[in-house]
């Protein structure tokens, strides 16, 4: 074993390594031999110190620096801690062992023990006493009933199941052990996650990205001016300042044009929190286009107004009372039926943009609809609350990418880098 | 403890620079490791000036690179000469004193060279501190062209060839997290994340900065400003030059305490947008951090 420095090894660094990747950030071989280097220059005698190191070396943003600092504290902990804290996980095994004995011993009905899972039986054997003698006299209430003869086990354990959760006592799938994080966080986790208890959170962290966008965008540094051709109708008219030498060259400068856009929003079901945040996003900026509408679809698609779109309740409350809403997607059908509205919601000016999950009854109804309509609009830009990663894996972002600039917007941050690039001209 | 982290920190005393451990302990990673190092953090929380320090702590020239967007590697890098070339044709040419093909391949040497802040870098004899501002606000483009200079400290001139650097400049680069950087980047880079400071360490940098303030008044202004900075009805987050700012504009009016009417009287220096202003002095737990 190749060894570093007193009580840390290379392979130690490896294996932290490793754990670090397990938990998503981006380790090589590079950052372990510079970790390596790191501490042969300052020694393990200040465990802070090697710390912030290593830190240094593996953690390449603030939220990459949290997960380090979790691991870091949990990996490399002096002999003393790691024996007391075995000793303790011992303890409380042989405790929790205990209590399921008890647990089991209480839980029968007419001297036969009563099948539950195991999850069942261990949020049933953390429970106190008190809680347990309640609970037990509510199975008894609750199944004292002749009528339920012969003695049903299903509805035994539903009983006790409802009633652990009445209690909010955990149990698996009840979300009631989720860590709460800081606000900052989420603009990093994915939408489709965020809860409804989230949400005004949410909205304040978007007011906030907005108003740094819309000052950001219009804080912008003029380009350098060389990046464009070169614009020989003018630097000849400026030659002729300098007796016909071409001193001072021009160059064509790019411009910007605020778009016509139209927005075509997926409201079905679990789409429906994404369309209303990426509205918000689009909506707010200003500077963005000189003209926009809005079409709602699930089966079917409908307009809205400005004002709906304006605010999340009033757009939520339309969109349930619309019909669109629960419904499958079918964003051919979608298309389809605009293509046929008159006048023409789009011409070849118009930025299509649609907030779509890409997940659509008959695709390759939907790809025909989507290659018509790529060549009947300027551009089509579309707004894919599934992260990136997962694309290669579906078959309807591979038939719909090769008509549309396809962005990410699985988490707050992507939304906001879209939205700037979109209303800074980049898209 | 480590002498070298020792001789580090007292370079930055000398500099009457406030740091913590964190701080000292990545600058000590990215100078022995010779890696660029990568700063992030609000606007205003000191990233620039943490190279500019380091300038100072080392004995070393300042070559700053303020990033923008459409920025290209002739504002980056090198750039010819265009107007010396064309006179330099144009005056040869006129008096017949050269051949042609003697004079073109003349035009593309060192005399017409114009140096931008990287190349300045490179070439410089004596090791320099090389501040790239705001990377994120250059393209990605760009920030793919940095690649080959942060991981080989060379860059590559057609007409010249490659250029190698005589010294290794300390690289710091600093970004607001307006776009993402590339993991490609990140990965040649020790990082720092700098949030705003605690009250304590904001009172520490306006005695260092403004020597003579009065200790109270300092507490309270820090106090007041952590307020705001936490704050969801303030959008423009106070920097720690504001911080200074607001302080100075206090001892100036002779403003021994900060109440309601000085804050008032003085929030402009602090805040920077009317709708910050309007909301936060209709703040009531604002009004109660003040006197």
């Amino acid at each position: 074993m190749t060894r570093v420095s007193e009580g840390l090894s290379i392979e130690n660094l490896t294996v932290f390594s490793h754990l670090l990747r397990q938990q998503g950030l981006s380790v090589g071989i590079s950052e372990t031999m510079d970790a390596t280097r790191v501490i042969e220059l300052i020694g393990l005698e200040d465990k802070n110190a090697v710390r912030q190191a290593l830190s240094a070396i593996y953690a390449k943003s603030k939220s990459q620096q949290r997960i380090f600092r979790e691991t870091f504290d949990r990996y490399f902990v002096g002999e003393e801690i790691r024996r007391r804290q075995l000793d303790q996980k011992k303890k409380e095994r042989e405790e929790q062992q205990k209590r399921l004995r008890e647990a089991e011993e209480e839980l029968q009905y007419n001297g036969k023990p009563l099948e539950l899972n195991s999850e069942t039986k261990e949020a049933y054997a953390n429970l106190s006493r008190a809680e347990r003698e309640q609970l037990m006299r509510y199975l008894e209430f609750s199944t004292d009933n002749k009528r339920r003869s012969p003695f049903n086990q299903r509805f035994m354990q539903k009983i006790i199941q409802q009633r652990l959760m009445l209690d909010d006592h955990y149990l698996p799938g009840s979300g009631s052990e989720e860590m709460q994080g800081e606000p900052e966080d989420l603009l990093e986790k994915n939408l489709s996650d965020i809860t409804d208890e989230e949400v005004p959170h949410v909205i304040a962290l978007i007011n906030r990205l907005v108003r740094q966008l819309n000052g950001s965008i219009s804080r912008e540094y003029r380009r350098s001016g060389k990046s464009g051709r070169l614009d020989f109708r003018k630097t000849i008219h400026e030659s002729l300042r300098t007796g016909g030498s071409f001193y001072r060259l021009r160059y064509k400068k790019r411009r910007r044009s605020k778009k016509r856009m139209l927005l075509l929003c997926d409201v079905s079901g679990s789409m429906l929190k994404f369309s209303q945040f990426a509205i918000q996003f689009i909506k707010s900026m200003s500077d963005v286009a000189e003209s926009s509408e809005t079409f709602l679809f699930s089966e079917d698609v409908k307009k809205v107004s400005r004002f709906v779109t304006g605010n999340m309740k009033a757009f939520e409350e339309h969109v349930k009372e619309s019909g669109l809403w629960g419904k499958g997607t079918d964003i051919g059908g979608a298309i389809e039926k605009m293509t046929q509205l008159r006048p023409l919601p789009f011409n070849g000016s118009t930025v299509l943009i649609i907030l779509s999950d890409t997940k659509t009854v008959n695709t390759k109804k939907a790809e025909d609809q989507i290659k018509n309509a790529s060549a009947r609009v300027k551009k089509i830009i579309w707004m894919n609350p599934i992260p990136e990663s997962k694309w290669a894996n579906m078959k309807s972002v591979t038939a719909f990418k090769p008509y549309c600039s396809m962005l990410d917007c699985s988490t707050l941050n992507n939304l906001a880098r879209a939205c700037a690039r979109l209303s800074s001209g980049q898209l | 403890m480590n002498t070298e982290i020792e001789n580090l920190k007292r370079m930055l005393d000398e500099q009457r620079y406030i740091y913590d451990e964190e701080l000292i302990i990545t600058l000590f990673v990215a100078l022995k490791l010779e890696r660029p190092l990568l700063i992030e953090g609000a606007a205003g929380v000191g990233k620039t000036e943490v190279a500019k320090v380091m300038a100072r702590a080392l004995g070393r020239e300042l070559v700053r690179l303020q990033c923008y967007e459409g920025m290209d590697e002739t504002k980056a890098l090198y750039e010819w000469n265009y107007q010396k070339q064309l006179l330099t044709i144009q005056v040869k040419m006129g008096t017949g004193e050269v051949e042609t093909s003697e004079l073109t391949g003349s035009l593309f040497g060192e005399e017409y060279l114009l140096e931008r802040p990287l190349l300045r870098s490179i070439r410089s004899p004596e090791p320099v501190v090389l501040l790239i501002d705001e990377i994120d606000k250059a393209d990605e483009e760009f920030e793919a062209f940095l690649l080959e200079l942060l991981s080989e400290f060379q860059v590559t001139i057609p007409e010249l060839g490659t250029i190698k650097s005589r010294t290794s400049p300390f690289v710091v680069l600093t970004s607001n997290s307006v776009r993402p950087l590339s993991d490609a980047l990140k990965r040649r880079c020790a990082y720092l994340y700098i949030d705003y400071p605690t009250v304590e360490k904001e009172v520490r940098i306006i005695r260092a900065r403004l020597p003579g303030i009065d200790t109270s008044l300092a507490v309270q202004v820090a106090e007041a400003v952590k307020y705001l900075r936490e704050s969801d009805k303030v959008v423009k987050k106070p920097s720690i030059a504001e911080t200074l700012d607001w302080i100075s504009a206090l001892t100036t009016l002779g403003i021994k305490s900060l109440d309601e009417k000085a804050a008032e009287s003085t929030i402009g220096f602090v805040l920077k947008n009317y709708e910050d202003i309007e909301g936060i002095l209709d703040d009531e737990g604002f009004r109660r951090t003040l006197n």
